[in-house]
């Protein structure tokens, strides 16, 4: 059983990922997609610490090399963060999330896709004379489905 | 974070050597050029110790300049003529006396910036900025000096070097890369400070 928390304002720059309690770093991508029709997406795309680009499933796969940083967040800071937490071993049944250190229920859908961007261009002067090629633009994406009791669907953003 | 500091740093050292090494490149060429076989170049001496050693040159020319703008080697007039057939016959040709010279000098002009440039080494009106690839005086070499066997000094004007010109260019875009990776990473750094995903 794993821990994946995430604590966040909304935005790119105040989001920290930490695993079973450890804040991880080098994190290009992550995608969250669980839903009770059956997704189960835990994708991790992440830099390791020997420079290589790795992507692994968060729950099931070893992370290689993964970095670990030290906590960044302070406990004053921490009071204006959101924290996500979701506990799994890979399967839907066992999962639980926590929003906050509430346990959640009656999810319909959970959507967290995060991704740092990536460069312009790259490569000095000769960038100067060949086409630019846009690079991948920052995605912040965090969203909740709940079925409430009259078995309406309402979204809410994870973060705030 | 360790790695990524000794990568900076030794990126950083990697810059700050390709810089030292262009302006020892341009230096050195520079120096070549100012000393012209050994006989110029450095500071000016209070009196010209070289002038009685100096074996091929007649003593009037050696007065020159009183030794103490370092321009170019004076050339044989053999080498002289070499210059005049690859520039053609110049538009005009005066003599010209010049600060610490007791005879005037045969100034050739050919037009253009270069006689500028000429005339300013010759009056040793120069700046400091004309060493830096900032000012167009950079790109071009010294004055040729031709030194006549009746003792007479002729002067043509600066050629257009293209080794200067690549070691400018070099240099300029050392600076803008420079500057451009720390407005580039002092922006990374400050935006993805306490992300995961810096």
């Amino acid at each position: 059983m794993r821990e994946l928390s995430i604590e966040s304002n909304g935005s790119l720059e105040k989001t920290a990922v930490y695993m079973n309690g450890e804040q991880l770093g080098g994190i290009h991508q992550m995608m969250l997609h669980i839903s009770e029709d059956g997704d189960f997406d835990t994708i991790l795309v992440y830099e390791g610490t020997d420079k290589q680009m790795y992507t692994k499933n968060m729950f099931s796969d070893y992370l290689d090399n993964i970095k670990k940083v030290p906590p960044t967040f302070s406990e004053e800071e921490a009071q204006f963060l959101r924290l996500l937490t979701v506990t799994s071993d890979g399967s839907l049944e066992s999962t639980m999330v926590y929003i906050n250190e509430e346990p959640q229920d009656g999810i319909v859908d959970l959507l967290v896709q995060i991704q740092r961007g990536t460069p312009a261009q790259r490569g000095g002067i000769t960038t100067m004379f060949k086409k630019q090629e846009s690079g991948e633009r920052p995605l912040f994406r965090a969203e909740i489905q709940y079925r409430n009791e009259d078995d309406t669907v309402s979204t809410e953003s994870v973060f705030g | 974070m360790n790695m990524i500091t000794q990568s900076n740093s030794r990126m950083w050292i990697a810059a700050t050597l390709c810089i030292l090494f262009g302006l020892t490149l341009f230096l050195a060429e520079a120096e070549a050029q100012r000393r012209g076989g050994g006989s110029f170049g450095g500071s000016r001496r209070s009196t010209p110790s070289y002038a009685p050693s100096r074996p091929s040159a007649p003593s009037s020319s050696m007065q020159r300049s009183g030794g103490s703008f370092g321009g170019s080697r004076s050339m044989s007039p053999a080498a002289g003529n070499s210059y005049r057939n690859s520039y053609g016959i110049p538009r005009q040709s005066a003599p010209v006396s010049v600060p610490g010279a007791s005879s005037p000098y045969m100034v050739h002009s050919y037009g253009g910036y270069t006689d500028g440039l000429m005339m300013g080494y010759l009056m040793g009106r120069t700046s400091a900025m004309w060493y830096t690839p900032f000012h167009p005086a950079f790109y071009y070499s010294r004055p040729v000096y031709v030194n006549n066997p009746d003792g007479t000094m002729e002067v043509y004007p600066p050629t257009f070097s293209f080794f200067r010109l690549f070691m400018g260019l070099a240099i300029l875009g050392l600076i803008v890369w420079l500057v451009m990776r720390f407005f580039r990473r002092r922006a990374g750094v400050e935006s993805d400070s306490q992300s995961s995903f810096a």
